[in-house]
């Protein structure tokens, strides 16, 4: 197994197996991340594509400053908010009231809770779901995220509050809340 | 507050061991983004710069051999047949005065004169001298034939004042039988000659041809395709596809130079937009009355999930409306997790694809002359490189064609060769007509799949004009 370094200089160097080594390294953590931040899974795999292209287009702009890890996440975060901007664009309107809530029968995975839990988030309209994922995930600040989506920072903090009780009843509706923690929600 | 943050604290917990494997295919189709994506770093800019620079360096470069060319075989034809004369050969002599090269020459007075005869007033002395021959003294006695001219003698002549004689001149002149010393050609030859150039209108050009002709062509184009089979084939995916596909017409279109290198052979090269496609059978499609979307989100920017194998390549659409079903195999390949259409109440829209793709083609090909007179035979044969630059999939019904999505995997070059015979027609002086029946074959697998090679063929009746520049 190469070390990471070495699959970065092939990647420079724009060698496939050194790509694909880089995306066996990183896919299933990373396409996580897409799911929570996609509406349904040929989103989270469009997501995670445009995310890769990135991140081989601008391999030669990592320093080597910071978890090679984190600056992936990002650029995966970034092509995640690009998705969003651009459905928002051929809409040609804002989602956040009339998105359908979608609920498709997605692949099986071992860990139910958790597909279902991601199900729910994904259930959220477009923005509460972004804004809700940095917040509460990725850690970013509401000015950050008022910056980065072009919103102000009380839309921001409305939109993560709005999203919070949102997934509260949810899990409380469908009963996932002992499977969750039964110390949340009482 | 302490709940509140339990609340985020254990959702992040719980999803930040959330790394569900992506689908197996998803690095296969990442990869051939990659293989095709545009936008990879400077390199990619340096490339379209150098292929734009290559580009403007040709097309000037190809106009300055062109005109430079021209201009030099013309300049090179007239001094083959305009050139001063070494003897004043009747025939030489007459081209040799044509006004745009009969430059006067620097007067020159003999130093000794021929004498005046005598015993002849009527004798007239002139001096003759033409575009920068040795100057040469005709003693022209007019209206006395039979006369005949001796060596001048010792005493001056009288000196007349020379004018340059015109070709009009020349023309107007009444002759008598003349004589002309040191044996040189008779005026009357000369004169004679002079009227072979016509009545006084010089046509330089007449003569002259430009090797170079423009051919401009359309035709119609029957295409085939070879698949070649590799081991990999192993569920006879080329028998399959071969029972369901059927060959178009499409058409070819071309603007092109020629170029002749001598008698017998010319170049040919210059841009042609070459269509070709084939029909695809047994697939129906189907959609909702409402025309709602089938999949996804219900939007319609959702893509579709289906796609349709062929010989070509994989056949994906952009229209979420429609439902796609192989009514003979399993070439529609259905992505997992969408809502089964079994539950749809469809009805059936169609059921035959089209695929088209079209190329840019820059031929290079030669031709020999076989059979050169009137009407020309020539044999052709070249190479062709083949850049994609449309591709689309139709569906037809009711007479209405919709482009309902594209090929993928399809190669951007392509290279092909071609070969057949040209029949050239005049129609007027300089315009002729082609016919031309040819075959073509690309020589590089067209698709990107790796389970089967394709080599699409065709057979053209290539016609068209052409015109010399």
């Amino acid at each position: 197994m190469e070390s990471i370094d070495d699959i970065i200089k092939g990647c420079l160097k724009n060698r496939r197996k050194a790509q694909k080594q880089l995306y066996d390294l990183f896919s299933a953590k990373m396409y996580g991340i897409c799911m929570r931040y996609a509406k349904n899974h040929h989103d989270a795999q469009d997501i995670l594509q445009d995310g890769f292209i990135n991140v081989f287009a601008n391999l030669q702009n990592y320093k080597n400053k910071g978890s090679f890890e984190g600056w992936i996440r990002r650029i995966m975060i970034n092509a995640a908010i690009q998705k969003y901007r651009e459905k928002i664009s051929n809409l040609g309107v804002n989602t956040l009231d009339n998105e359908l809530d979608y609920n498709e029968q997605t692949v099986e995975y071992d860990k139910l809770e958790l597909n279902e839990l991601i199900e729910i988030i994904q259930s959220l309209p477009s923005q509460y779901r972004i804004v809700f994922n940095m917040f509460a995930i990725e850690g970013y600040s509401h000015k950050e995220i008022s910056e980065t989506l072009k919103i102000s920072d009380n839309t921001s903090r409305t939109n993560y509050s709005r999203a919070r009780n949102i997934l509260r009843n949810k899990l409380k509706s469908e009963k996932k809340v002992s499977k969750l923690s039964n110390v949340v929600l009482k | 507050m302490n709940k509140k943050e339990n609340f985020e604290n254990i959702i992040k917990k719980k999803l930040e061991g959330y790394q569900p494997q992506p689908p197996a295919d998803l690095w296969d189709r990442l990869e051939y983004r990659l293989e095709n994506n545009k936008n990879l770093g400077w390199k990619q800019y340096v490339r379209y710069a150098a292929a734009f620079l290559l580009l403007i360096a040709s097309a000037w470069g190809g106009y300055e051999f062109i005109y430079k060319n021209a201009v030099h075989e013309e300049v090179a034809y007239e001094a083959e047949h305009f050139a001063k004369p070494e003897s004043l050969d009747p025939i030489t002599l007459s081209e040799s005065i044509r006004p745009e090269i009969h430059k006067k020459p620097a007067r020159q007075v003999p130093e000794k004169t021929a004498p005046i005869y005598e015993d002849d007033p009527d004798l007239l002395i002139a001096e003759e001298d033409i575009e920068g021959i040795e100057k040469e003294d005709f003693y022209i006695k007019e209206k006395q034939q039979n006369d005949t001219i001796t060596e001048p003698a010792d005493e001056p002549l009288q000196q007349i004042d020379f004018i340059e004689p015109t070709y009009a001149d020349y023309q107007k002149i009444e002759v008598g039988e003349v004589s002309i010393h040191r044996d040189e050609p008779s005026i009357d030859d000369m004169l004679a000659s002079v009227e072979l150039v016509g009545d006084g209108v010089f046509d330089d050009h007449a003569e002259y041809t430009s090797p170079w002709t423009l051919y401009v062509n359309a035709s119609p184009q029957y295409a085939f395709r070879i698949n070649s089979s590799n081991p990999k084939d192993l569920v006879g995916a080329k028998t399959i596809l071969e029972q369901n596909e059927n060959h178009l017409i499409t058409y070819n279109l071309g603007l092109n130079f020629k170029y002749s290198l001598n008698e017998r052979i010319e170049m040919e090269s210059g841009l042609s937009y070459v269509r070709m496609g084939q029909s695809i059978r047994n697939i129906r499609v189907y959609n909702d009355r409402q025309r709602r979307p089938l999949f996804g989100d219900g939007s319609l920017d959702f893509g579709h999930p289906q796609s349709v194998i062929t010989s070509m390549g994989e056949i994906s659409f952009n229209d979420p409306t429609l439902y796609f079903d192989d009514v003979h195999s399993d070439r529609v390949k259905m992505r997992r997790g969408y809502d089964d259409p079994d539950n749809f109440e469809l009805r059936e829209k169609g059921d035959r694809l089209n695929q088209h793709l079209g190329f840019i083609e820059i031929p290079v090909v030669l031709r020999y002359n076989l059979y050169d007179r009137q009407t020309k035979i020539q044999l052709k044969g070249g190479v062709g490189f083949n850049y994609l630059v449309t591709n689309s999939v139709v569906l037809k019904q009711d007479g209405i064609r919709n482009s309902i999505g594209k090929t993928a995997l399809v190669r951007n070059w392509n290279v092909s060769v071609s070969g057949g015979v040209a029949f050239l027609v005049p129609v007027s002086n300089n315009i002729n007509f082609h016919l031309e029946p040819t075959a073509n074959m690309f020589v590089t697998s067209m698709t990107q799949g790796k389970e089967y090679n394709v080599f699409p063929f065709g057979l053209s009746l290539s016609t068209g004009i052409s015109m010399p520049l």
